[in-house]
């Protein structure tokens, strides 16, 4: 027996299946559609950045293998997906003999922790802080928080922390300017440990978490000022029912649909945007990876990189996809 | 016909304010309602019967506004109650069947939660014994009890209509107004659902204020009707005066342009309907009128009685 | 149908808006700064030790001199001009590109429309920044009309989006039909109804596009990248934050290139509100406008 919600996840899933597919392949086919030679620039930038070239023949040698440069296309592309299967992410040019899956492994957790939690959190407080604002009758003070959200929500994250870290790391020095804890700690799951991670990380998460609630706020208090006008509203209100109760189960309930497909269209660009942010505070985790492996020219980390942000954000988005039907009854019946 | 007033309504105005001007929608209206009556309102569309009942029932939203009048209902004076006395007294005293009710239905709460909402709310009934309640009442709607776990775009527009029905009686108000209730079903549901507006009033002593442009669905349940033209009450009888002998020329120009079978000729009446925003000077119909006179385009008629318990407001009758 | 208001009335209700005069009065002067600007300063200013080193903010220097003595106020509005043009070409030809895929999956559907959303879907996962940085890797030499289709080439999936989701109601309009009925042949329908009603949309996506494309071109130049030889805001932050404004409190060179970005930023958004509050049908009840 076929329920409807099975079928719509069946179908969500076909659909993610596609879109990772073509993401790898476009990650493949990116370093052979540059021009010229990967390999030969590769090592030339080994060549110009490090003294002489440590490991350049076996790093040649795996490349030959992995690229199959001797094969064709088809094989090398099989080769990539075996390979990518069973995580294997090729070695790291600027940390020879390193597998790029472990430089990943050791930053992946602190870039998802400062993702997750900030962007979770600036979900919720800014879609409740825009239920209240769009409900709300003072006009004045409506007005004012209005205006200051709509400032944040356009101001890049990166460029808040720059005005942030200039504002309370050198200016007023209350916060540090950088790291992921202080130098003198050792990681380990001491109360210490934690209260200096979390230290660090107070600047990184409110660049992220000042714009992201000024958007989430603005957008839901615009959708529930267009549902202000709907006759449901007017419906409720003539049955008598508490201001709340109204707020709350027919506006809010409402409202939250859009910002749920909001919340999966953004992902990416809060990828982005979190990845720079992590550079500028040299905080370690998958962006301050990127930047170090861009100056050191290290393709494999880089592609690595922009294939776990895709992979990642299309996976956040298939969650969400997933999750939708239980705020929205009407989604499986739909042709979708 | 001595009956006790349920609802009252004196001279109500609602206005719009709207960058070409105030819109007048109502401007001016009185009339009352009895206890166990069905009381009809019939005009044009665009004469303010929806802003009308907007009024009266405290919903009217901006850009609209209630300029001036009184709504006393039960001896209460609505529009001055404080926001939560009327919260109180709303749907439990006098409930609603908007205009429309594809819409007024919430779409993401099943139909049991938006049912059960309004009855909780104004009794001390047990979830369950709300439930109960409920699917009696849509059984008397002639809907099958799995409506109640169904949302409401699993559900066809006449069923929708019919879940606002049943929710808007469950508690048996004193009052129920309704919006053109039958406008958008066929004539079979039309039938149904205008028998139990009757019943209402039979079985339970419930008064209801309807409003529709059909004059035929008012000729079948209505005890008394006002017409409404131009934001105005032209006439106002029991359903045989209006009927049988109407007064006012728009009454009887919209009574010859009801079709019937057997009936040969249908006279619509000429000319269009005016814009709220600049209402005729003097009479509001004499643009349209075939008996206007000097008078009807400087002065504006009142409302008098010309028999018992029928009023006219032309100055062909003074 | 063709559209039943001339185009002055369309200019009054827009008007009527304040968040679009807002957007408008940001905005603008901006476009006004970045490209009238030029004109007025004499191209000395910018040569190096031109002034003394770090001079904050006077009459001779608006805005001050950065460490190797340039004028800061002549370079941020070369910069300003660049990262405006590279913004207007990539979200023009971004939504070029964006409409002609949104229309065809829009108006075709089937399978056509799977296959083009799949692709856009595709596009609109990877991250802009990221993608456009591993490019900048392989490239040795980045100039700009190569940036402005670097940037394009990831600002189409979200105009498309949009522009099919509005094909596809509009063709489902009784209008469409009638159009159909009296014999108007397709490419008439598309150009003379359908495409009428999208320029406001059209409108909202520039602005969403350039956003995005100028949005990645700061980010770019915060980290060093951009095309070589020229200055954009992005660059301008770059040079601030490296060569030490931050640590030395050079607020004046970092701040304005910072507040250029913001009022950009929030002009086009603001402007983009207000489009929406004017053509959005939902919203134009409930603001009455």
């Amino acid at each position: 027996m076929e329920s409807p919600i099975l079928r719509y996840i069946i179908k969500r899933f076909i659909n993610f299946i596609i879109v990772a597919f073509g993401a790898i392949t476009i990650n493949f086919a990116l370093p052979r559609l540059m021009p010229g030679d990967p390999l030969a620039a590769m090592l030339m930038e080994m060549e110009t950045l490090s003294e002489g070239v440590e490991g350049g023949k076996e790093i040649i040698e795996y490349y030959v293998k992995e690229f199959g440069l001797d094969k064709d296309i088809f094989t090398q592309y099989v080769c990539y997906l075996k390979q990518l299967l069973s995580g294997d992410l090729g070695p790291s040019i600027m940390a020879y003999p390193t597998p790029v899956q472990d430089l990943l492994a050791k930053v992946i957790p602190w870039s998802i922790g400062l993702l997750l939690t900030t962007t979770i959190l600036s979900w919720i407080i800014g879609n409740v802080l825009g239920v209240f604002v769009g409900w709300s009758k003072k006009r004045r003070l409506n007005g004012i928080i209005t205006v200051v959200s709509l400032g944040f929500s356009v101001i890049p994250y990166y460029i808040l922390a720059l005005i942030l870290v200039f504002l309370f790391a050198y200016e007023i020095r209350i916060f540090p300017s950088g790291g992921g804890y202080a130098i003198n700690i050792n990681p380990s799951l001491t109360l210490e440990f934690i209260a200096s991670v979390l230290y660090h990380s107070l600047l990184p998460a409110l660049s992220i978490l000042l714009v992201a609630v000024g958007g989430w706020l603005i957008s839901m208090r615009s959708l529930i000022v267009s549902i202000l006008g709907e006759d449901y509203l007017l419906f409720a209100e003539a049955k008598g029912l508490k201001k709340n109760v109204i707020m709350m189960r027919y506006a809010f309930r409402n409202a939250l649909l859009p910002q749920v497909t909001g919340l999966a269209l953004s992902l990416g660009g809060i990828v982005s945007g979190a990845l720079l942010t992590e550079q500028i505070f040299a905080y370690p985790g998958v962006g301050t990876l990127f930047f170090d492996a861009f100056r050191y020219r290290d393709y494999n980390v880089m592609q690595a990189v922009l294939l776990f942000a895709t992979l990642g954000t299309l996976g956040a988005a298939f969650i969400i996809d997933i999750l939708y039907p239980l705020v929205d009854p009407r989604i499986c019946y739909e042709e979708g | 016909m001595d009956m006790e007033g349920i609802l009252e309504v004196s001279d109500l105005r609602v206005y719009y304010k709207t960058i070409w001007g105030e819109f007048k929608a109502v401007d001016g209206v009185s009339f009352g309602v009895n206890k166990k009556e069905v009381f009809g309102i019939a005009g044009e569309s665009g004469c303010g019967k929806s802003t009308l009942v907007e009024g009266v029932l405290r919903l009217v939203k901006p850009p609209g506004y209630i300029k001036s009048g009184k709504v006393i209902f039960e001896g209460v004076e609505l529009l001055s109650l404080p926001e939560e006395e009327l919260r109180k007294i709303r749907w439990k005293k006098i409930s609603y069947i908007p205009q429309g009710s594809m819409n007024s239905l919430n779409p993401v709460l099943k139909v049991k939660e938006q049912m059960l909402d309004a009855i909780t709310a104004h009794s001390d009934l047990s979830k369950e014994e709300a439930l109960n309640f409920a699917s009696d009442m849509l059984k008397a709607v002639g809907l099958p009890e799995e409506v109640l776990e169904m949302y409401p775009h699993e559900l066809s527009g006449g069923m929708k209509q019919r879940v606002i029905i049943a929710t808007a009686v469950a508690l048996k108000p004193n009052l129920v107004v309704a919006d053109e209730p039958v406008t958008a079903l066929d004539v079979v549901m039309q039938r149904a659902v205008l028998e139990s507006i009757a019943n209402l009033r039979d079985e339970f002593g419930v008064s209801v204020l309807f409003i529709a442009h059909d004059m035929a669905a008012h000729a079948e349940i209505v005890d008394r009707l006002a017409i409404m033209y131009a934001g105005k009450i032209v006439e106002i009888g029991t359903v045989y005066d209006i009927f049988q002998d109407p007064v006012h020329p728009y009454t009887k120009g919209l009574i010859a342009a009801i079709p019937s079978i057997g009936k040969k000729i249908v006279k619509s009446i000429p000319g269009l309907a005016p814009s709220p925003l600049m209402w005729p000077p003097g009479c509001r119909f004499h643009p349209r009128c075939p008996y206007a006179m000097d008078t009807c385009k400087k002065e504006e008629p009142t409302l008098k009685e010309i028999s018992s318990g029928h009023f006219v407001a032309c100055h062909l009758y003074r | 149908m063709k559209s039943d208001k001339s185009r002055t009335q369309h200019l009054k209700m827009l008007l009527r808006s304040k968040s679009f005069v807002a957007g408008i009065c940001m905005f603008v002067p901006m476009l006004l700064l970045g490209f009238l600007g030029p004109l007025f300063i004499s191209p000395d200013r910018i040569k190096i030790l031109a002034y003394p080193k770090e001079l904050p903010p006077s009459l001779e220097n608006p805005l001050g001199t950065d460490i190797i003595g340039r004028d800061i106020l002549a370079q941020l509005i070369l910069s300003l001009r660049l990262s405006l043009l590279l913004g207007i070409f990539a979200g023009g030809i971004g939504i070029a590109i964006g409409t002609i895929i949104g229309f065809i999956a829009g108006y075709k559907g089937g399978l056509i429309d799977d296959a083009l959303r799949n692709i856009t879907d595709i596009f609109l996962v990877i991250p802009t920044w990221c993608f456009v940085v591993v490019i900048s890797a392989y490239i040795a030499r980045l100039t700009v009309p190569m940036l402005a289709l670097l940037l394009a080439s990831l600002s189409w999936p979200g105009t498309a989006r949009r522009i099919r989701s509005q094909v596809m109601s509009l063709r489902e309009r009784p209008f469409i039909d009638l159009a159909r009925i009296s014999g108007e042949r397709d490419t008439e329908i598309i150009f003379k109804e359908i495409l009428p009603n999208l320029l406001p949309y059209l409108g909202m996506c520039f602005a969403g596009a350039m956003t995005g494309a100028m949005m990645a071109e700061v980010g770019l130049g915060i980290i060093g990248l951009g095309p070589e030889e020229s200055c954009t805001l992005g660059i301008m932050i770059h040079w601030a934050t490296y060569y030490g404004a931050i640590v030395k409190g050079l607020w004046w060179w970092l701040l304005p290139p910072i507040i250029c970005i913001i009022f950009v930023f929030l002009g086009l958004n603001l402007i983009n509100i207000g489009l929406d509050e004017i053509y959005n049908p939902r919203l134009r009840k409930v603001t009455g406008l």
